[in-house]
């Protein structure tokens, strides 16, 4: 006897508690299935149904800036944990350069599946990566990777490659037109597909920078704020998925204000306008034992308030994490061990999705031309 | 609490009596005890008599839910050991009696198991279970299994 007639709520009850590996095959099962795993109030129950844990605490990597995963990179054969140096997020997947940088690897937390990129010539200690993607109507999202270095060459001279990755063919290719003259200060955020840093030069001082994967071209907007002193702590953080915000200390002016500020929406088309939303918080009103000097918020525009987290110069550089507001400041997380000023801590706001990246399926076709940048 | 019997009636006229503490765990027959308290013959229209047995056999078990460990580890056994006994197509039916004669407990556990079975099911199986049409023309099917290529080459070890 055939069950037609099991309701959607129980036959979505029941999916729900399917491993979401399995849930991929089922897409193909009809269309109706196809729509339910995409919705994000299905995706949520599925992702709190599954037996996954990603522990951002275990800050313990003395090497690097990083952050070590009890998390469950599940296909990768060697079931040690990787050291990750370098994280990445965009849309519930997560790009991680392993320590050392000898291995690029995209994970999907919520299937546990990952995917290795050879490098086109060879991983740099100093590269730095954004995980973005190009939204098309007809076949959704294909992602992409830029990687970019800026090194000293034997002859001494300043180096900058600029490539991109494509996960639809498995390759990589080189963008030679671009010059760098500034630095880069803060990891980048992924919105819409695009990511966006602070960055900095001599002559404008601070500036916010994009990179937009559809064009493939950098772009530059004003911060809302003006600092020339390359000292000064500046951070990004995506609101809801849909707007950004900065933060900016001036860390040596004897001044222990941090202020964040946000932006309107900002859709694909990249057009970016500050509102008139600003947090204000003076440190100096808590009294703290030590200085506070953010790498890392999530903000809570209706609230007012943000989740920060920095490492505590004063007591063995151990990671914290508070929250403040113009009357608040509440520490809810310190380290118990001891780490290494180069720890910092980031905190992302991770939303699980069922993005799958489409495998080239076809036979490896001839391979790009790539030029080398010299 | 009260060892008053209650009779339940399946849709295919077949009777149990059970004691009033275990119709309770049918919310749907709490909820009418609480509106009329002097009924004591209720009749199930959307459940047969074999599934309405299997229904009773777990709210009897249940009836009363202890805290200690031990006796929450006995249940859970007791409930493994409970859903070996079925395959696909009856869990199906006891998933559709436990949500019409709303048991929580049991709509968990069925949930779980249905869930456990299917995740290695074809998307043919699947089908062919749920009574769900394949709406996908070809080409479309094509382009959705492609997605789902995310076969990540297990093999692909960094080269030395």
């Amino acid at each position: 006897m055939k069950i037609s007639h099991l309701p959607y709520d129980l036959e979505s009850e029941i999916l729900s508690r399917v491993p979401t590996k399995s849930l991929a095959k089922f897409r193909t099962t009809c269309k109706r299935w196809y729509a339910l795993f995409r919705d994000p109030n299905f995706i949520k129950k599925n992702f709190g149904n599954a037996p996954i844990s990603v522990d951002h605490h275990g800050i313990h990597n003395n090497v690097d800036p990083s952050i070590e995963f009890s998390g469950k990179l599940s296909s990768l054969k060697d079931s040690e944990d990787l050291k990750i140096s370098k994280i990445f997020h965009c849309e519930g997947l997560i790009l991680c350069s392993t320590k050392g940088n000898t291995s690029l690897v995209v994970w999907d937390s919520s299937t546990g599946e990952t995917r290795r990129i050879r490098p086109r010539t060879r991983y740099r200690y100093d590269d730095y990566y954004a995980l973005g993607y190009v939204n098309s109507k007809s076949s959704g999202h294909s992602f992409k990777i830029l990687r970019s270095c800026y090194y000293e060459n034997d002859q001494k001279q300043r180096v900058a490659e600029f490539e991109i990755y494509e996960l639809s063919s498995d390759s990589w290719r080189v963008l030679d037109y671009f010059t760098r003259d500034y630095g880069v200060f803060c990891s980048g955020r992924s919105l819409k597909g695009n990511t966006y840093w602070v960055a900095g030069d001599k002559e404008n001082g601070l500036f916010m920078l994009y990179f937009d994967f559809t064009t493939e071209r950098f772009g530059r907007f004003p911060l809302p704020f003006e600092s020339f002193n390359p000292e000064d702590t500046a951070a990004l953080s995506v609101v809801r998925e849909e707007k950004l915000s900065v933060l900016h200390q001036k860390i040596l002016d004897f001044s222990n204000e941090m202020k964040i500020w946000l932006t309107n929406k900002i859709d694909e088309t990249i057009e970016l306008s500050w509102s008139n939303f600003v947090l204000t918080v003076d440190y100096d009103k808590f009294n703290l034992p030590s200085v506070v000097n953010v790498t890392s918020f999530l903000l809570d525009e209706e609230n007012k308030v943000a989740l920060c987290s920095d490492i505590d110069m004063d007591d063995e550089y151990k990671t914290r994490v508070y929250v403040v507001g113009e009357d608040i400041y509440k520490q809810v997380y310190k380290d118990t061990t001891k780490a290494s000023y180069i720890n910092w801590p980031l905190l992302i706001n991770y939303v699980p999705s069922l993005v799958h990246i489409k495998k080239n399926t076809l036979k490896r076709q001839k391979k790009r031309k790539s030029r080398e940048v010299s | 609490m009260s060892s008053n019997k209650i009779v339940l009636t399946s849709s295919d006229g077949e009777s149990f009596e059970v004691e009033e503490v275990v119709a309770r765990k049918l919310q749907i027959v709490g909820h009418m005890l609480e509106d009329d308290c002097v009924i004591n013959e209720i009749p199930l229209q959307n459940v047969t008599g074999d599934i309405l047995s299997m229904v009773i056999e777990y709210c009897k078990t249940h009836v009363d839910e202890e805290e200690s460990e031990e006796a929450q580890t006995k249940l859970k056994t007791w409930d493994e050991e409970f859903m070996k006994k079925f395959d696909i197509k009856t869990l199906l039916q006891i998933i559709l009696a436990a949500n019409y004669l709303n048991v929580k407990g049991l709509l968990d556990l069925v949930s779980q198991t249905i869930a456990d079975t299917i995740k290695d099911y074809t998307p043919e199986q699947i089908r062919e279970v749920f009574g769900v049409e394949n709406d996908y023309t070809e080409e479309e099917e094509a382009e959705v299994r492609k997605e789902n290529a995310w076969a990540f080459d297990e093999a692909d070890t960094p080269k030395p």
